[in-house]
């Protein structure tokens, strides 16, 4: 058979992408950028470890949580910065709105994050960290979210992660002079939702 | 707890207006689909096991436990299964349809993301549906298919989310109106009529088919 060169014969024929299911306790494949959304996933049966929305209003912090333990589902308007414990130790807006479902069953937690509905976003973020003494940004950076590329977007957000770790200039607050600790790095791709380390210099 | 300093101290009600969707003193406004920016939402309670009868107070779209949900793919009809605890992806410009909800294939232009929740507590089952906001001529569709070939028999479109529900019982009313819409041109076979997503809208034959599939 001849292969005239526009589909690899050895390669399966590509398909379009179809509909999909995901189990809430399905961390391991990360972050997905499918269709319109980018979509992450956490679980966790420890409370130590459980996802908690955070939103920065002004200088200061909201944890977006019932009280009650009830499930919270909430919109994070598109340009509102947030951080999510025990994923990331930095803060993020997009130029999208966000959709953040946070559920509680017994000793079970749940956390869904989606990422989008407008055509061609998200196409910006802000990432940054937020001085825990007064409120102030720290090292904010600005990054392009090219058409399909989420997960390079995820590893520019990784990589000016390891740079804040490795510059201590880079950490000290404008605001107070406080010297903002080293952060994890937000994880990738298998095992999603335990955030690694920092190793700072 | 980094933050434990700066820490609003008030409730969430008096900082964030609607801070949170299922909320009782909210969820109302999610029955059909609520315009919330860049998304459109719907949240639905299931109440009941089987279709709401006649004179029964119900929501307007109102999901009974026996629903099954199908979806129009590369392999013919498949069955999609509404598993707790999952969220299912049901991707632009692919057919689709809750039995017993709405009686035509819905075909959008954008994204939907189905969040399936078991009862937790006093909470009941619900299901969540995000779908991006349709915009510039993105367009939502209302279409019928042959229950036998699936054959494309009739199909309406909206490109106006203000309209959409006035839409889509207008295509249901035009479907139903001409039994040759219902004949199937390829095999032949006379499928049932259509019926609303609002099913207090039904009329008495529309009820009819909303038991039927």
């Amino acid at each position: 058979m001849v292969n005239l060169g526009y589909i690899p014969q050895e390669r399966k024929i590509p398909a379009p992408d179809l509909s999909y299911m995901r189990l809430f306790e399905d961390g391991e494949t990360g972050w997905q950028y499918r269709g319109q959304y980018a979509i992450w996933m956490g679980h966790s049966n420890d409370p130590a470890k459980k996802h908690t929305l955070l939103e920065r209003i002004g200088n200061r912090v909201a944890r977006i949580e019932d009280k009650q333990g009830k499930t919270v589902f909430h919109k994070i308007g598109n340009g509102m910065a947030f951080s999510i414990e025990n994923l990331m130790g930095f803060w993020l807006s997009f130029d999208t709105d966000q959709l953040w479902l946070d559920v509680k069953d017994g000793d079970h937690a749940y956390a869904v994050l989606s990422v989008g509905g407008a055509a061609g976003k998200p196409g910006e973020a802000v990432v940054d960290w937020m001085c825990p003494k007064c409120g102030t940004s720290i090292a904010p950076a600005s990054l392009k979210i090219e058409p399909l590329a989420f997960s390079s977007f995820l590893a520019k957000v990784n990589a000016w992660v390891e740079k804040f770790n490795t510059d201590q200039s880079m950490r000290i607050c404008s605001g107070c002079g406080y010297a903002h600790p080293a952060t994890a790095v937000m994880p990738l791709g298998k095992s999603a939702t335990t955030p690694v380390q920092p190793t700072e210099s | 707890m980094l933050y434990k300093d700066i820490y609003i101290d008030k409730p969430l009600d008096e900082i964030i207006p609607d801070w949170n969707y299922l909320d009782e003193k909210n969820i109302k406004k999610f029955f059909g689909f609520k315009d919330i920016g860049d998304n459109v939402c719907g949240i639905r309670t299931i109440e009941r096991d089987d279709v709401v009868k006649p004179g029964q107070k119900s929501v307007p779209i109102a999901l009974p436990a026996i629903r099954e949900n199908y979806e129009i793919g590369p392999e013919g009809v498949v069955i999609v299964p509404r598993i707790p605890f999952s969220a299912h992806i049901t991707r632009a410009g692919t057919p689709h349809r809750t039995q017993h909800v709405f009686g035509y294939w819905h075909i959008n232009d954008k994204d939907e993301i189905i969040y399936t929740l078991p009862a937790i507590g006093e909470q009941p089952p619900q299901v969540i549906i995000i779908m991006g906001h349709p915009r510039n001529g993105e367009t939502d569709r209302f279409a019928w298919y042959c229950d036998k070939c699936l054959t494309l028999l009739f199909m309406r479109e909206s490109t106006d989310l203000a309209t959409f529900w006035a839409d889509e019982l207008a295509a249901v009313r035009d479907y139903n109106a001409d039994p040759a819409n219902q004949i199937c041109p390829t095999c032949g076979h006379k499928n049932p009529l259509g019926y609303s997503a609002m099913q207090p809208a039904d009329r008495p034959e529309e009820r009819e088919a909303r038991l039927q599939w």
